[in-house]
């Protein structure tokens, strides 16, 4: 995940909030509006994946953009229209992602006991950079070699534990058989930047092509990001 | 008249009915073992064809509760009134404005299509064999259609080529008559239009020239020389001409001097490769698509429509082979290399205009290519309830593999070993951290484990490949971006 600066509010929000109450409400149309103001902010990639959501693969379609409520509908009622509530999703997190909330009455409490050991936090690590709040660019590390997603090591044990749930609960390694195998996705994401690398001697090219891969336009760019910390190039 | 959809309920494994809207040309079903799929097309094969005798699983009989209904296109006449004819038994056939079966009157006004059973083990074909009869003028071609097959040699459709040319030689020479003349030309036209579409799926070995040196050329001479003879001796059994370069030339059709070209054409373009130097897997496709020609050619009672326009081959819109077929086949992808698979039901649809092809497979390269509506699906829960869907989605570029995960329930299109790793894998990964530090340990150690095991063979092909074109479109232009803020640098 990686930090996201938001744009101010479109001018059809408010008028979208007066006319209609709930999210089902909104025309096709309407909910499209909404979408393509997301993606601008996002660059079309999802916010908690970092796929993406431009091109969706045929088979499974299961990197569709769509809109993701940060603070679901079920619990916050009020916020369905909240600019910065809404976060552009491919339909896999949005899905996984669900109406849960940890402080919320309904969250899997057997889930909750399993990881008691974490102590408990508040929410969720949001993509929105915000003055309030952590910086999810430092809340989370990357092992190269497997392609996970974890919590960073060196963050306090409340915000270590808030990253650990959002991984857990968004299910950011998913490695489900009807769904894309994300870690595989973005080892092969790597994977095809070092064989790119190869071909390119100048070293003003070489930085320049990673630079260019940690740009939040592009896919995996935090992931590329800890990549490139790590192999010594200027980012 | 085409099949638009069936309603079938009360013979195992259908417990609960199914209602299936079949579409014009293919119906794909694909389903696990024990899904149904055979059941239906013989479901689909009785109700056309009457019960067979001797049946594997005799369907009419020990299910009182079976309903199957049958939905076609034609629709009632109401004006005239009149009754329907014989082949639609009962009520089983139904006209299509409301297919569901509120609406049960009865097809008439339309000729029986042509109906094919083709089942799963090939060697079984019914009426594949020509018993010898007494008599020196042969047998009826419908006797020897109807026969059943020996299995004892593949070479039966040929002989029952060769009986049937006998015959009519013998009848030519009996009765003096030319009639026979034409149905001569139209066995030919079958046994060629066989070829052509075996061709086509088999390609790379039929045409392949390395084989033809190997052909002895006495059995293609044989045959040529002898074309009225017995043809049950061992050179005319062996030399059977499917090298066919092009579709039939009648020019030559209008002469009785010239009896090798009336058999072979111009033998330039068409040197017979024996069967046994073909490899089985095109004998065995070969052998089924010729009956299929066969059984069409006899069932339309030889009638090519109008006479054939040797200068205009495409002439013929009422020719047998345009005519409406119904092909049941089970297991359609039977002896064929993949890429072969992906070529039978184009090549069938080409060269039978007028064929609808039901078919079952469990093989994703038949799928590949299906539109919308082509495919159904069985699926078959915990208690043994078999459902069916229509694919509503275009089966169009998509991977094997997404064809296997997405549409044939395949979770993991890998070895059983690796698949058994993954599913573990999945399972610890849900279950979440324990709460006891040893046992959470353990846990991670075994999930290291298989994730080594799990890593490479769960490549997804398509979103990986997807993912590399836009890894070079961006590469395109971030490289851009870089040369000309280089330029300006310069500058």
């Amino acid at each position: 995940m990686h930090s996201i600066p938001r744009s101010p509010e479109p001018h059809f929000l408010p008028e979208l909030l007066n006319r209609y109450s709930d999210w089902n409400q909104l025309e096709i149309a309407e909910r499209r509006l909404v979408r393509g103001a997301l993606a601008e902010d996002f660059n079309g990639i999802c916010g908690y994946c970092e796929r993406s959501c431009v091109e969706p693969t045929r088979a499974e379609r299961d990197n569709e953009e769509s809109v993701d409520h940060f603070r679901p509908r079920r619990h916050f009622p009020n916020e369905w229209l909240n600019w910065l509530n809404l976060i552009y999703s491919c339909r896999r997190c949005n899905q996984s992602k669900g109406s849960k909330w940890p402080t919320a009455g309904d969250y899997d409490n057997q889930r909750l006991a399993r990881i008691t050991r974490y102590q408990q936090v508040s929410e969720y690590v949001c993509p929105n950079q915000s003055e309030h709040g952590p910086q999810c660019d430092a809340l989370f590390d990357y092992d190269l070699a497997a392609g996970e997603i974890g919590p960073a090591n060196d963050v306090d044990d409340a915000h270590w534990s808030m990253a650990y749930r959002t991984i857990a609960d968004i299910d950011l390694n998913s490695i489900q058989p009807s769904q894309q195998n994300l870690p595989e996705l973005r080892k092969e994401w790597l994977r095809i930047l070092e064989t790119t690398l190869r071909r390119f001697s100048n070293p003003d090219e070489r930085s320049a092509i990673v630079f260019g891969h940690c740009q939040r336009d592009q896919p995996f760019s935090s992931f590329v990001l800890a990549y490139a910390r790590r192999n010594g190039f200027e980012v | 008249m085409h099949l638009t959809g069936i309603e079938l309920g009360g013979v195992p494994p259908f417990t609960d009915p199914i209602t299936l809207r079949f579409d014009e040309r293919v119906n794909v079903f694909i389903g696990p073992n024990a899904s149904g799929k055979s059941r239906i097309l013989e479901v689909v094969k009785d109700e056309l064809l009457g019960p067979e005798e001797n049946a594997k699983r005799p369907i009419s009989d020990g299910h009182e509760h079976l309903r199957a209904t049958l939905v076609s296109d034609d629709v009632f006449d109401e004006i005239t009134g009149s009754r329907p004819p014989d082949w639609a038994r009962g009520n089983y056939l139904f006209a299509s404005e409301d297919w569901l079966g509120t609406d049960t009157r009865p097809i008439v006004n339309s000729e029986k299509p042509a109906v094919i059973y083709v089942g799963s083990i090939r060697e079984g074909l019914p009426g594949l064999s020509y018993e010898p009869e007494t008599g020196d003028d042969g047998g009826t071609s419908e006797k020897a259609l109807n026969s059943p097959f020996s299995g004892t040699s593949t070479n039966c459709a040929f002989m029952l080529l060769g009986k049937e040319l006998r015959a009519l030689g013998v009848e030519l020479r009996l009765k003096g008559e030319v009639s026979p003349f034409k149905k001569l030309a139209e066995l030919r036209y079958a046994e060629r239009l066989a070829g052509s579409c075996s061709q086509e799926i088999c390609n790379e070995v039929i045409r392949d020239p390395k084989l033809e040196r190997f052909i002895p050329d006495r059995y293609a001479l044989d045959r040529i020389r002898d074309p009225h003879g017995d043809l049950n001796d061992i050179g005319a059994q062996h030399s059977i001409g499917i090298r066919t370069t092009d579709k039939p030339n009648f020019d030559s059709f209008s002469s009785l001097e010239q009896p090798d070209q009336l058999l072979y054409g111009n033998v330039k373009d068409a040197i017979p490769i024996p069967i046994p130097h073909l490899s089985s897997g095109t004998e065995g496709t070969l052998l089924w698509i010729l009956w299929l020609a066969l059984k069409v050619v006899h069932h339309y009672n030889f009638d090519s429509g109008t006479e054939r326009d040797p200068q205009n081959h495409s002439d013929f819109k009422d020719s047998w082979d345009k005519k409406p077929a119904i092909l049941l086949i089970d297991e359609i992808e039977n002896h064929l290399h993949p890429t072969w698979q992906r070529r039978v039901i184009p090549a069938l649809l080409e060269n039978f205009p007028g064929l609808q092809i039901f078919a079952t497979t469990h093989s994703p390269f038949v799928v590949a290519g299906l539109k919308a509506g082509q495919v159904h699906v069985l699926k078959r829960d915990e208690n043994g309830v078999v459902s069916a869907s229509t694919e509503q989605r275009d089966v169009i570029g998509w991977t094997m593999d997404e064809i296997l995960r997405g549409m044939m329930g395949v979770d993991d299109p890998t070895d059983e070993d690796t698949a058994n790793a993954a599913k573990e894998l999945r399972q610890l990964r849900n279950e979440g951290p324990r709460v006891d530090e040893k046992a959470e340990d353990a846990r991670q150690q075994r999930m290291l484990e298989l994730r080594a095991m799990v890593d490479r063979d769960l490549l997804a092909g398509g979103p990986l490949a997807a993912q590399r074109e836009l890894f070079e479109r961006n590469l395109a232009e971030i490289l851009e971006e870089h040369r000309k803020a280089q330029g300006l640098n310069q500058d």
